[in-house]
């Protein structure tokens, strides 16, 4: 789930019908979405998503090691090859979560 | 405490959605860091200690099914069946894959849930197998207060969610009569009330925060009611 952007169809309350959206994620929170038809634009209150991004980063963490170790024995020899790549990727990753929240500054 | 009934757990994921190789379907979509499908699929998993889980799912989804359930279901055995155009169609189709176990009585009860509703926790999952035990059949409901609706009636009128339960074989036999007559329904309730309108189905009191992902303010919705529970269900 390292996709920042995804799009679903959901329901726009203008285009009163179901229709492409795309949603915006920082980290494992959604920051917004909007209609692919009228670009409706749905957004967090910024104080909510830094409350709650910063609520939800010790559940991260705290959970890392499990999610890492059920990783391992699904797929070691993938996890191995990937792993240096996402230790070092992950300051870069932590850095586009930020830049994403502070866009909604 | 899990439930000893012998159930059977349909969850309905058919809906279309793929563009560009990859799926639009909203119970695709993370949710606090799993997908919606993977905490629906959870939870219903979680209520009983011998259930059958079914999940149905657009066929184009296959890969993306498979590749979810690896990663974010392991240790509960689910089974995918591919469901048809509608909702009705894919609830024939999962009742139909299970149709040997409910004949032989293998199946005594089957919960039909709809997998955009991530939030339904293990405890109503429990409590509507068990009212569709003792009564033939269980919706979960909310009133709707009256001052809501456009038009004034004499009755009551209720909000219905999901999971809803109902004896296996009356379920079976109602979807094989509805496929002879080409009836669809709107929902499982409405199958079962038009071929056993004896049956009566108990109205559960459900919980408000048991949200249907529909608009993108759900998700918000849901993600807050997921950090007060503390990721839990």
């Amino acid at each position: 789930m390292s996709n920042e952007v995804l799009e679903a169809e959901l329901n726009c309350v203008h285009c009163r019908k179901e229709t492409l959206h795309q949603l915006v994620y920082a980290g494992r929170l959604l920051v917004s979405t909007t209609c692919g038809v009228c670009n409706t634009r749905v957004e967090h209150e910024s104080n909510d998503l830094w409350d709650n991004y910063i609520k939800d980063l010790p559940h991260r963490i705290a959970t890392k090691p499990f999610r890492l170790w059920k990783r391992f024995w699904r797929t070691p020899k993938t996890l191995l090859w990937n792993l240096p790549k996402a230790t070092f990727g992950k300051p870069i990753k932590m850095l586009r979560e930020y830049k994403n929240l502070k866009k909604q500054d | 405490m899990k439930s000893g009934m012998k159930a059977a757990l349909i969850v309905l994921a058919a809906g279309a959605g793929s563009r560009f190789g990859h799926s639009t379907n909203k119970v695709w979509l993370p949710l606090s860091g799993r997908r919606i499908i993977s905490r629906s699929l959870v939870n219903a998993a979680n209520s009983f200690n011998k259930a059958r889980i079914i999940l149905v799912i657009h066929p184009d989804d296959d890969a993306m099914a498979r590749t979810t359930l690896e990663r974010e279901v392991r240790g509960i055995k689910v089974e995918i069946v591919h469901g048809g155009a509608s909702r009705h169609e894919s609830e024939y189709n999962a009742l139909t894959y299970i149709a040997p176990q409910i004949e032989s009585g293998e199946i005594e009860v089957v919960l039909i849930h709809d997998g955009a509703r991530p939030l339904a926790t293990p405890a109503l999952f429990r409590e509507i197998a068990d009212a569709a035990h003792r009564h033939g059949g269980a919706i979960p409901t909310i009133a709707v207060d009256p001052r809501e609706m456009d038009t004034v009636r004499e009755d009551r009128v209720v909000r219905v969610q999901t999971p809803q339960g109902f004896l296996a074989p009356q379920l079976l036999l109602a979807y094989r009569k509805a496929a002879v007559d080409g009836f669809t329904g709107t929902d499982t309730a409405a199958c079962m009330e038009k071929y056993f309108p004896e049956v009566k189905t108990k109205a559960v009191n459900a919980d408000v925060s048991n949200v249907k992902i529909t608009y993108p303010q759900d998700l918000a919705i849901a993600e807050h009611v997921l950090a007060r529970r503390g990721y839990k269900d």
